[in-house]
């Protein structure tokens, strides 16, 4: 698990600090940067090494057991289940929700309008949108 | 519920004014408890006071469930105090100062200690008064985690430490926490290093104990609205008014314990609200010490 | 713990006890500064060598004296400069690291002691005394052994003591001072003086610099 993904953690965002890290670990599940069945990091070290409260990851890791995505062994640790093909592809679909979800709000704060974004996206993507 | 400190209607005064006053702390034992506040707020002040290092002029004290001074040395036996300004002999080299506080305490790890001395790269011959300021702070840090305390009371233990220093000194700091359910009460004026790590904060200004909230409802209910139509004069309120400004056609005010609901409260007094804005740690403090000290009409 | 605290405050004061043994040793010796046979030497040569070797051994009360104010102050030194806060926060009872603190500080006064016997015993040794004369090396570091501890002891006190004691000793003192100028001022002719009155307060049994007086000699008759 490369310890850079979580070096944007910010304190300072309004995002409770579990759940940015939750959503990080939950984007390298998607990604693939973490394979089913790998192990995440352990509480001790991930504190240790992005210097949060121990008890903010164990509630990270709570979230992603509840929604599935991890599940805790006693004594081994904590792993990524493993997801078959349509929980990964909802787990994507929730992300690239979240990711337009995003271009929107940053749109509507920088003036920008939908019909400015229609054509980037066509450039940038090169696929005509009905 | 079970506190690792407690202290209630605690005053203190050195010369003809009280340094402390009406201090009721409560923290829980197996948190990270950040106690924030100004210099000269009286921190210091307060943890001498904690550790029966001076003599209050009223109120109790009970630390880890004993009282304080009554039983000191059963209590310091359990606790890895980090003092604001270094206190060891600066005579003694590293390996000397590490046997030497070894021997005062029973459950002492050395090989924890010497697995953090080469983690933290500090030699073991050097003297003490050759440390540069970051290796002092690591040292004391080592320590006093090697004791494997119940309960660590850290006054500003990264004051002055460059920033490597300082994520060196709170990684170990947070690794140990890790390991086991040993409650922090750690006092600093930078609130961007506590506002990952802690889970409670305590601000303390002029002596005063202004809040004692979970980090999270602390940040989350510091906001700073922007409305229009806002009325001059406010009667109840279903949260904390701390400031209110006017610039222009609209008023920001902000206020504490906000939840989303109370909007409705600006709609039945006329007032629109245009944004709502969280405020992080450092301002949502500044905001909170503005309002203490002068408080709004 | 009392291994630690003796090795810490060894590191501390091995300098000043070095240099306290050097002197401790030399003293007794110095006393024999003539050395060679006294056996069959006239009565009168006897006298003065007598005289001069009490005379020197008048500075051995006064190394009693030095030994106990320099351990006695030096075991303080180290908490002194850091105020305290490091004892303070250690899980023994106050009670408890001062006894620390002074076992460890009477435990080296035992190398001055020591280096005491040795130059004495070798100062016997190198000397002949004819009949009627002895030499008395047990009975003289016994003496300065106790003379050490009781100086010792005395300045350890001073040396806790918090600033507020401390001034007013020196109060006292320059209370006594000013009585005696006041006295001599007043032109009393009584004869009278504050500080005589308590100087034999303190060297007279029971006082407790009592021990300083006396005799010092090593040899004697």
């Amino acid at each position: 698990m490369n310890g850079d993904v979580f070096r944007q953690i910010d304190p300072r965002s309004s995002i409770p600090l579990y759940v940015q890290i939750a959503d990080r670990i939950r984007i390298a599940v998607a990604t693939g940067d973490m394979p089913p069945g790998g192990a995440l990091p352990s509480v001790r070290h991930l504190a240790s090494q992005i210097r949060v409260n121990p008890a903010t990851v164990v509630q990270a890791y709570r979230e992603l057991e509840e929604a599935g995505v991890v599940e805790s062994r006693q004594g081994a640790g904590t792993f990524v289940r493993e997801l078959g093909e349509p929980k990964r592809e909802a787990e994507r679909q929730r992300l690239a929700r979240r990711l337009v979800r995003q271009l929107l709000q940053e749109a509507a704060a920088l003036g920008v309008t939908r019909e400015d974004l229609e054509e980037a996206l066509r450039v940038e993507m090169k696929v005509k949108l009905a | 519920m079970s506190y690792a400190i407690e202290t209630f209607d605690l005053a203190y005064r050195a010369g003809k004014h009280f340094e402390i006053r009406d201090l009721a702390l409560k923290v829980r034992e197996g948190s990270i408890y950040g106690f924030l506040g100004p210099n000269g707020s009286g921190k210091t002040t307060t943890i001498r006071l904690l550790l029966g290092m001076l003599k209050p002029v009223r109120g109790t004290i009970s630390v880890l469930g004993r009282k304080v001074p009554d039983e000191m040395a059963r209590i310091m036996a359990q606790t890895g105090y980090v003092p604001e300004r270094p206190h060891l002999y600066p005579y003694l080299t590293l390996e000397q100062a590490v046997r030497y506080h070894a021997a005062f305490y029973e459950g002492f790890d050395m090989a924890y200690a010497g697995e953090m001395r080469r983690t933290f790269g500090l030699p073991l011959d050097q003297k003490l008064s050759h440390l540069s300021k970051g290796e002092m702070g690591k040292l004391h840090m080592l320590l006093v985690l090697a004791q494997r305390p119940k309960l660590l009371v850290l006054d500003e233990p990264t004051d002055g430490l460059d920033p490597v220093v300082r994520r060196d000194v709170l990684s170990a700091l947070l690794d140990f926490c890790s390991q086991g359910s040993a409650t922090v009460f750690i006092s600093s004026h930078l609130v961007h290093e506590l506002e990952r790590i802690c889970d409670w904060v305590g601000v303390l200004d002029n002596g005063r104990l202004v809040v004692e909230l979970p980090m999270q409802s602390f940040k989350n209910g510091i906001k700073r609205i922007r409305l229009s139509g806002a009325p001059s004069l406010v009667g109840d309120t279903p949260f904390v008014v701390l400031q209110r400004e006017t610039t222009g056609a609209e008023q920001v005010w902000v206020v504490r314990g906000w939840q989303p609901p109370m909007a409705q409260w600006f709609q039945g007094v006329g007032a629109s609200v245009r944004e709502v804005v969280d405020l992080d740690l450092e301002e949502g403090f500044v905001e909170l010490l503005r309002s203490s000290r002068a408080p709004v009409s | 713990m009392f291994k630690e605290v003796l090795k810490a405050q060894w590191l501390a004061a091995r300098l000043p006890v070095v240099l306290l043994a050097v002197l401790a040793f030399a003293l007794p010796l110095l006393t024999v500064t003539y050395g060679g046979s006294l056996e069959n030497a006239p009565t009168e040569q006897v006298a003065q060598w007598l005289f001069a070797a009490q005379r020197i051994g008048l500075l051995i009360p006064g190394l009693a004296l030095l030994v106990g104010l320099l351990l006695g102050i030096g075991a303080w030194a180290p908490d002194h400069l850091g105020k305290h806060v490091y004892a303070l926060a250690l899980p023994v009872p106050r009670s408890m690291y001062v006894m620390l603190r002074f076992a460890a500080g009477a435990t080296l006064l035992a190398v001055p002691v020591v280096s005491v016997g040795i130059g004495a015993l070798i100062a016997t040794l190198s000397v002949s005394l004819p009949s009627g004369l002895h030499a008395y090396p047990v009975q003289l570091t016994v003496r300065f052994a106790l003379a050490a501890l009781v100086c010792y002891a005395i300045f350890f006190a001073i040396s806790i003591a918090t600033r507020r004691a401390a001034l007013a000793v020196l109060g006292v003192i320059c209370g006594i001072v000013l009585a005696d100028v006041l006295i001599s001022s007043l032109n009393l002719r009584t004869g009278m003086s504050v500080a005589a009155w308590v100087f034999n307060l303190l060297t007279t049994w029971p006082g407790p610099l009592a021990i300083l007086m006396g005799r010092w000699a090593l040899f004697d008759v």
